[in-house]
């Protein structure tokens, strides 16, 4: 659960220096790059742990095809929330807020 | 972009193929300096947008209602398959709270399980091509706050020229700030989802 603080509170602080001006062109320039290098280094001992671990080198194919249908529902269900929210919950609020 | 993020996971494959399981803990230190350092940069790259508040503005209520949506939808959806496949309900919540978010949630999730980290990046990577797929098609039949969905995260940048060029200014300003807030809900929402343990 700390983590999860610690993850959110780095984003609102960078999110704050920023939007206060705090941080400086310099930096922003650069942000792209420094972004990608930590990425790609993230990504990189991701893919380490991956060819480390072999019972993940052998499910791959079982991964591939689960990640296939994990994908499709996600979209699917995403849409259809999305649908049935504008359908009723926004409907309710536009009514309310012609009446008020 | 997203062939150069996959060629770096699968060259990280093939050299740990080659590296004894002895030097596995030292990519736990790894994952955790990096993700902390990669989040204080995404804060600063979110908080340079001086426009960010009148675009919530015109987005009113359906600023909250379509990333409120896309989330649940996703993450439901994803433990109702989880159900199917045998996936605790925490770990397939997880993997459906990436949001196609593909890079991030996978690393996010490698220190809790590999397996489970390379499901979330495939599951993330099919959810953007299978966007780019359907918006504009959503867009035409289903409808244009609708056609944001698929995009998930990436409704702020990879998939955004594409639900502009099939909707309108609007609904661009929407996917813009539905992205924002998903993205912002992913370092939060997966390691939450996770440690909810199995059920």
């Amino acid at each position: 659960m700390s983590s999860i603080v610690l993850y959110l509170l780095l984003l609102i602080v960078g999110g704050f220096l920023s939007y206060r001006g705090v941080v400086s062109q310099k930096l922003f320039d650069k942000l792209e790059h420094i972004q990608l290098i930590c990425l790609f280094i993230l990504l990189f001992t991701m893919g380490l742990r991956i060819g480390m671990d072999d019972r993940v080198i052998n499910a791959f194919l079982k991964l591939g095809v689960h990640a296939t249908f994990f994908a499709l529902v996600s979209v699917v269900f995403s849409v259809l929330m999305v649908w049935i929210l504008r359908k009723t919950l926004l409907k309710i609020l536009t009514k309310k807020a012609v009446r008020s | 972009m997203t062939l150069k993020i996959i060629g770096v996971v699968i060259l990280g494959v093939v050299i740990g193929l080659f590296i004894p399981e002895s030097y596995y803990g030292w990519t736990d230190y790894m994952l955790n300096i990096g993700l902390c350092l990669l989040l204080f940069f995404v804060g600063i790259d979110i908080g340079k947008n001086k426009a960010l508040f009148q675009d919530i503005k015109k987005s009113g209520p359906l600023f909250i209602l379509v990333p409120m949506g896309v989330a649940a939808g996703s993450i439901l959806g994803s433990i109702l398959l989880g159900f199917i496949l045998g996936y605790p309900a925490n770990e397939a919540g997880a993997i459906g709270a990436g949001f196609g978010w593909y890079s991030l949630s996978a690393i996010i999730i490698a220190p809790y399980s590999s397996e489970l980290s390379v499901l979330s990046f495939l599951t993330n990577v099919i959810r953007e091509i299978l966007a780019i797929m359907c918006i504009p098609f959503i867009a035409k039949h289903i409808g244009f706050i609708e056609a944001i969905a698929p995009s998930g995260a990436t409704a702020m940048d990879t998939t955004l020229p594409i639900v502009s060029k099939n909707t309108n200014a609007e609904t661009a300003i929407l996917s813009f700030t539905t992205g924002l807030i998903l993205s912002m809900l992913v370092p939060v929402l997966v390691p939450f989802i996770l440690n909810l343990g199995a059920v």
